[in-house]
Order: structure tokens, then C-alpha cells, then sequence
């Protein structure tokens, strides 16, 4: 049986980042030109296009419930714009450094951003477009997460650390810092009870929330790990990287039983993964490629 | 000489603010000027930053010769001067250095090209390694450091090479090509020479620390 995608749907962009609607009934693609498009999953055919901002993106991430998408530039602001009708809702005051990564909670109160020259995050409040706390964080660029009750706020810094905050305080609910490498991506399980984080060691390295203590490593991905995303039920998660010496270079998408702790299937891609998605219904995989397409898997293997 | 641009009251203070003085009230402006002109010479600008990028790794050994019989890529010697903005020599100084291999693949396994040196009693620090390879990210040929001592801010830096072909022979025009090189300092000229076997390169990169 050929190795090959149901279908290979061509962006006209990069993709930064795909994700599946709650229903199924769109995928949805954050594209490098400015562009929001939606596609429909099973025939690949583009839905609508909702344009957005013409600034060159930097920091670029979608709200948990995709009712939102938040974005710096070089204008050094936040701006937050709504999915649905394209119009930007919120802008935050401009700040000294332009922002890298940014990530909105759950409950689309608050925004984190955070800018690799300030070693610090700065956390929002959305609708006020006003800075609640200003948490010092530690070197070099971080990825952003919070947790699915928006209680949490974790940062993977490239010191190798990753920082855990109580997001309405700023006090640390955890430090850990006995990874050996940077971690690129991140995860919380839907209950919020586990969270894994990935990066150039190319292994998923999964806690348990309570006392942020370590409970499992997947092993077995051939390159740094730089994008997950984990189905609505919890069982299956997905991982796709980078080759670090060139992103022409192709790379391998794993799909883990993550109960299992076993790789259900390996999807061969093309070249670097910009983001990868799984539908809410677990059938279906998404992988954004640096070639400007989004291909859609089966998730399980063909008989 | 620019010190008749100064006051005496900003002469004192910018003594003070060096370290070296305690206190002016007492010196003649003749001894003042002296201090002042001693402090502007033994003054250092500290060294610019740069990113610390993805592929930083906790532990590496103290290693001064990181590169293996037998390597592949060309013999690089790094070499300098570890002081702070007062021209003092830094206390407990660890440098972390971390580079890719010739084909610009970072060993995240092992501690390949990474050391956590030290500077000796006069300041120098020395590693014997190779000249990095290209990768797409960060296509200019460079070493990561990353520098840390009791008392100073931590510096997070690179050091590029003027002979990389990223700066087609001219990096006092090309440095900012592609926005990756941040500061035309930290690209540093390069001695080629003949070495016992093969051909050599050699750098000298001075570090200049903050005090905290």
C-alpha cells in the first residue's frame, strides 16, 4: 500500500498553523500571507478566505476555541483579530521589542506574549487591552501555553527551562530545569491532569500536573520535535519536527497511543512541519508543510 | 582631549561610577584628571548580543580541545579576554561555547563542539575546534556563547567569521544581509595560516561583561 495522503490541499502560503473546527466540518489554515483560509477536510475544497492583516507576521497563534487569532508584527503591538468576520478586536499598546510567541487561554481572557531580548512574559487582559503582570522569565525565546482551565501559564524558554506560573498571581507553581535541551511544543491533556513538551531531543516528555514530577518519555520521533497536538479525548497525539540543517530535508509525522506508549502510525512528509492537527473525531491528521500545502491523513494505518 | 567637556562634578562621577575612586573630595584636579583619563583607557564597551537560539544544551564538559582525530572540518582555534566594563578581570567566569559540526548539525545527544570553559588568572580562555557549517535557520557560519560570572549580567552572544562566504568578501556591507548578524563587532577577522598538516584558521573574541 503507497504511503500517501487522502489529500494534498496547496495553501498559495505557508501555513503557520492548522487546526480542525469542533464539528469537523473545516480545517482551518493560518497562512504566512495575511490570510485565514478554511478548507473542507474530506474534499479539500476552500471553504472561505478571510483576510486579515498585510503585516509581515511574526509571533502568530489561534485562541483554544478558534473564535480568535492574535498576532505580532513590526509594529511592535498585539493585535487580536475575530475568525469569524476578519475585523481586529483588540490591539494592546505597543511595546519595546517586538513580540515572538504569544498564546491566548482558554477562556479568552487573557493573551501571553513574550519577546526574546526582555526575558520576561507579559501577560494581558484581552478585552481591556491592558498589561496585567509582568513575569521574569529566563533566557532566549520561549513557547507559550496555558492550561485548559486557564489557571496555568507555561513557558519553555531556550535556557532549556520551563517555567509553570499561577496566571492570576505570576508566582511560579513549578520550575523545571532537568531537561537537557530546548523544548519547541507543548500540550495539557483536555482534563488538564497531564502535559507533555517536546523539542530538540526528540522526545515527548510527559507530566503529571500535580506535583509537575515526570512520568513517561516517548522515544522514537527521528527529528526535533516542533509541533503536537493532542485529539480532544486524549489518546492520541501527534508530532511532527524539523530537520536542523535544512528544511528541505524530508522528516517522519508520529502518531502515538499515548495509554499505549506505542506509535500507531509513521506519515512520511516532504520536508519541515510547520503545524500539525488531528480532527476532533480522532480519524483524520493535518500536516502543514514548509511547501505551502496542508496534507490530510488517516490516522490509522490502512489495512 | 575631551576631558575639558566635563565637569569636575561629571569627572568624579564617572570615576566613582568605574570603581575607581571612593571618593573625589580630597583629589586636585590635576590628580582628578589622571584618574579620569586612567578609567577612560581601561574602559570597555560590553560586547553586543545576539540570540541564544534553539540549540543550547545544559552540562557540557570544561573541554579545551573539541575537535576529535581524524575530524573532517577545518582546524579552528578561538581565542580572548574575558573582562568586565571596568577593564577588571571577571571572577569565576563560565563560558559556555556551542557550535554545529561542518556540515552545521549541533550534537544534542552528546556534548560534540560544546564546552563550559573558564578563563585563567589573566583572563584568557582557549579551545581548539573547527569552523562551523552552514544550516538554513542561521545560515552565516557562527559559535553560540552563552557567559555567566557572580556579579555580572549574564551575555548571550556569537561570534561570526569575516572569511564566511555568507558575506561574499565584504562583511562591512553584508553583515546585516538577511537580518541574521545583529552587530558588524561580532564578526571577526580571520587568520589563515599553515599548519602542521593542514591549513589553520584562528579568531580572537574578546568578551566584555556587565556588572550587575
Amino acid at each position: 500500500m503507497a504511503d500517501t495522503p487522502e489529500r494534498i490541499i496547496t495553501a498559495d502560503a505557508v501555513v503557520r498553523q492548522v487546526a480542525f473546527t469542533p464539528d469537523g466540518g473545516s480545517l482551518i489554515g493560518v497562512c504566512q500571507d495575511g490570510q485565514v483560509r478554511f478548507w473542507d477536510p474530506q474534499s479539500g475544497a476552500l471553504q472561505r478566505a478571510v483576510p486579515w492583516t498585510k503585516e509581515d507576521l511574526r509571533g502568530v497563534t489561534l485562541s483554544p476555541d478558534l473564535r480568535l487569532l492574535a498576532a505580532s508584527g513590526p509594529e511592535k503591538a498585539i493585535k487580536v483579530w475575530d475568525l469569524k468576520s476578519g475585523e481586529m478586536r483588540h490591539r494592546m499598546p505597543a511595546l519595546p521589542i517586538a513580540p515572538g510567541e504569544l498564546a491566548i487561554s482558554p477562556d479568552g481572557k487573557m493573551l501571553a506574549s513574550n519577546a526574546e531580548a526582555e526575558n520576561t512574559v507579559r501577560l494581558w487582559d484581552l478585552a481591556a487591552a491592558k498589561q496585567l503582570l509582568t513575569l521574569p522569565d529566563g533566557l532566549g525565546d520561549s513557547s507559550l501555553l496555558f492550561s485548559p482551565d486557564s489557571s496555568l501559564l507555561v513557558g519553555a524558554n531556550s535556557d532549556t527551562v520551563l517555567r509553570v506560573w499561577h496566571a492570576g498571581s505570576g508566582k511560579h507553581v513549578a520550575v523545571i530545569d532537568d531537561l537537557p535541551v530546548t523544548m519547541f511544543a507543548m500540550v495539557f491533556s483536555p482534563d488538564g491532569r497531564y502535559f507533555g513538551a517536546a523539542g530538540a531531543d526528540r522526545t515527548i516528555h510527559v507530566f503529571e500536573t500535580g506535583g509537575w514530577k515526570k512520568v513517561a518519555a516517548l522515544n522514537g520521533q527521528p527529528e526535533m520535535i516542533t509541533a503536537l497536538a493532542l485529539a480532544p479525548q486524549g489518546r492520541i497525539l501527534v508530532a511532527g519536527g524539523f530537520d536542523d540543517v535544512t528544511v528541505k530535508n524530508p522528516t517522519k509525522v508520529l502518531i502515538w497511543d499515548v495509554p499505549a506508549r506505542s506509535i500507531m502510525r509513521t506519515i512520511p512528509a516532504r520536508q519541515r512541519v510547520e503545524s500539525v492537527a488531528i480532527s476532533p473525531d480522532a480519524q483524520w491528521v493535518a500536516v502543514a508543510d514548509a511547501e505551502k500545502t496542508v496534507q490530510v491523513w488517516s490516522a490509522s494505518p490502512k489495512a | 582631549m575631551k576631558f575639558s567637556g566635563l565637569t569636575r562634578r561629571q569627572a568624579l562621577e564617572s570615576c566613582i561610577s568605574r570603581g575607581l575612586l571612593l571618593s573625589g573630595a580630597a583629589l586636585s584636579q590635576t590628580k582628578l584628571f589622571a584618574a579620569w583619563q586612567a578609567a577612560e583607557a581601561a574602559a570597555q564597551k560590553p560586547t553586543a548580543r545576539e540570540v541564544l537560539g534553539p540549540f543550547y544544551k545544559k552540562g557540557a564538559p570544561n573541554v579545551k580541545q573539541l575537535r576529535p582525530a581524524g575530524d573532517p572540518g577545518f582546524p579552528l582555534t578561538v581565542a580572548g579576554k574575558v573582562v568586565n566594563t571596568k577593564g577588571q578581570l571577571v571572577e569565576g567566569v563560565k563560558i559556555d561555547i556551542w557550535h554545529s559540526d561542518h556540515h552545521g548539525r549541533y550534537d544534542l545527544v552528546g556534548f560534540k563542539y560544546r564546552s563550559q570553559l573558564t578563563a585563567d588568572e589573566k583572563g584568557l580562555y582557549t579551545v581548539e575546534t573547527i569552523l562551523p557549517g552552514h544550516y538554513d535557520d542561521r545560515p552565516a557560519q557562527h559559535i553560540h556563547y552563552l557567559i555567566s560570572a557572580p556579579g555580572h549580567k549574564t551575555l548571550v552572544t556569537q561570534a561570526y567569521f569575516a572569511t564566511d562566504p555568507f558575506f561574499e568578501g565584504d562583511p562591512d556591507k553584508k553583515f546585516a544581509k538577511r537580518n541574521i548578524v545583529h552587530n558588524r563587532e561580532l564578526v571577526r577577522p580571520v587568520s589563515l595560516y599553515e599548519g602542521p598538516g593542514a591549513p589553520r584558521a584562528a579568531i580572537t573574541f574578546d568578551i566584555c561583561m556587565e556588572t550587575a
